[in-house]
């Protein structure tokens, strides 16, 4: 079964993406199987409504483990499985909670063995940040881009005044492939299907 | 600090201890990455280099010379067939239907699977497998029914080498034969096909000669002769050589001298169909065996005696 991660800045809507993404594609309620860094798994099972209430907030670091779901995806005639991984937010500096530097640590171990990698980027970000600021996806790109198995999903076009910053985006990480999604209304979910389902 | 990492999961754990940011974990893990692959994938990437990995294959067969110079001809005709079709120039078509002759146990096997895969790389055949028959693979039972098996073996090395071993046999019945009608289906396919697959008849020397005068048409169809000599008693003992070292074992002193006594050329024998490599392997074969239970009844034993065979292990061996 082909692994599929999700990564991204915290907040920039990756667990909502899994969420949404899964009633996309059919399911009425998801297994969740949470990994903690040292190992532990637990396995809850939720509808989608449900899910969205327990693990999306609007705080940073929501989530802390990786929460992966097994998903169908129809492929002509035949459904394949795959794995849809969510995982702890990756930010710039050294974050004082272990808790969290721990569950950064454990992202970054997937996105090595992960099959392919939807990176998450948070559009109304886009105008705020400094340069320095940019660093995190930078460094995910660039990681992405010579795993070759890699794509962009610019998050959040519901909000009004991002328009111009997908232009931005592209022109900032030339190689890669953007898709504009949102996460909240599901928009833009067919292609990434489309990416998903070629991949697996 | 500078902290030095040499394992992925170190720098994963130096972030989790925070030692280091996120970013400048992306970097190491990145880096080394990257180092790995280039390690190991720079190895096997253009034709050119998977070309010259064949080549050295062919170069790593003892002995062989003549056939040797010869594929290397075959392949600098290719190369320059293909850069005057560049040109516009006139370039022959490729007829590259093959015999090999030899006894058994000379490599006429060996080499035509490395033909197939040099024929590959240069873009000649587009799968350069090879399809290995024999007389009853492409000759029928009755009336019409050898056609259609020779068909479905030319159909099955589209794109390949069909290799026919002991072809000679395919003549040998006489008249009311049912070989000849596979020879006819064979020659027709050849001219037709002729971009499509590659032909090699193979068989002993003699055998072959009248094969190919029964059939005037034949000869010409097939324009490379390649003849596999004997292999001389010194490259018969460094082909035992070779094999050990590939398996992993080594042979004694008193091993090799008696293997070499055993490995008298085929003209210094009765038997004239003394075969060859194939036989040198079964005998090594036989000995790992004998060395195998001699060395279970032990209680200790060492990596060197799991590694020599001695020539107790060659004593019951026949040639």
């Amino acid at each position: 079964m082909k692994e599929c991660v999700i990564v991204g800045y915290p907040n920039s809507g990756k667990t909502l993406f899994a969420l949404n993404f899964a009633s996309f594609l059919g399911s009425k309620s998801v297994d969740i199987t949470a990994r903690s860094y040292d190992g532990l798994l637990t396995c809850r099972h939720l509808s989608i409504a449900d899910a969205k209430n327990e693990l999306c907030s609007m705080a940073l670091h929501k989530t802390r483990l990786l929460q992966s779901m097994v998903l169908k995806m129809p492929i002509g005639k035949a459904t394949v499985m795959f794995k849809l991984t969510d995982t702890c937010g990756i930010s710039e500096q050294i974050h004082s909670d272990q808790t969290i530097r721990c569950a950064m640590a454990q992202t970054l171990g997937l996105v090595r063995c992960a099959d392919f990698i939807l990176h998450i980027i948070d559009l109304s970000r886009m105008g705020k940040r400094e340069v320095q600021d940019n660093q995190i996806d930078q460094e995910i790109y660039q990681y992405g881009i010579a795993r070759q198995n890699y794509i962009m999903l610019a998050n959040k076009t519901d909000l009004p005044m991002v328009k111009e910053n997908v232009a931005r985006l592209s022109a900032e990480f030339p190689y890669a492939q953007v898709i504009p999604i949102s996460a909240l209304y599901s928009n833009g979910f067919k292609e990434v299907k489309a990416y998903v389902a070629r991949n697996i | 600090m500078e902290m030095t990492t040499v394992w992925p999961q170190d720098v994963l754990s130096a972030m989790a201890d925070g030692a280091i940011t996120p970013v400048e974990a992306f970097r190491k893990l990145r880096e080394m990455d990257m180092k790995a692959k280039s390690g190991t994938t720079s190895a096997v990437n253009t034709p050119q280099q998977r070309l010259e990995d064949i080549f050295r294959e062919l170069d790593g067969l003892i002995g062989l010379t003549e056939v040797k110079n010869l594929i290397r001809e075959i392949h600098a005709f290719i190369e320059i067939q293909k850069r005057r079709q560049k040109e516009q120039l006139i370039a022959d078509p490729m007829v590259l239907h093959m015999i090999f002759k030899g006894n058994p146990g000379t490599g006429k096997t060996t080499v035509a699977r490395i033909i197939g895969k040099i024929f590959r790389e240069m873009g000649v055949l587009n799968r350069g497998h090879l399809i290995e028959v024999e007389r009853a693979d492409i000759v029928g039972e009755y009336i019409g029914h050898t056609a259609q098996k020779t068909r479905e073996q030319l159909k099955k090395a589209q794109g390949g080498i069909l290799f026919i071993d002991e072809a000679y046999s395919l003549a040998r019945g006489g008249e009311k034969d049912f070989g000849k009608e596979a020879i006819d289906c064979l020659v027709k396919a050849m001219e037709d096909k002729k971009d499509d697959f590659i032909l090699i008849l193979a068989g002993y020397q003699q055998e072959m000669e009248t094969f190919l005068q029964t059939n005037p048409g034949l000869r010409s169809r097939l324009p490379i002769h390649i003849d596999f000599a004997d292999y001389s008693q010194n490259e018969l003992m460094k082909i035992a050589e070779k094999m050990c070292l590939q398996r992993q074992y080594q042979l004694s002193d008193e091993a090799k001298n008696s293997l070499l006594k055993r490995l008298q050329s085929p003209k210094e024998q009765a038997d004239n169909h003394f075969g060859n490599a194939r036989t040198v392997r079964n005998m090594i074969e036989k000995a790992i065996r004998r060395q195998a239970v001699r060395l279970i009844a032990k209680s200790h034993i060492t990596r060197e005696e799991l590694m020599l065979l001695e020539l107790a292990d060659f004593a019951e061996v026949k040639t």
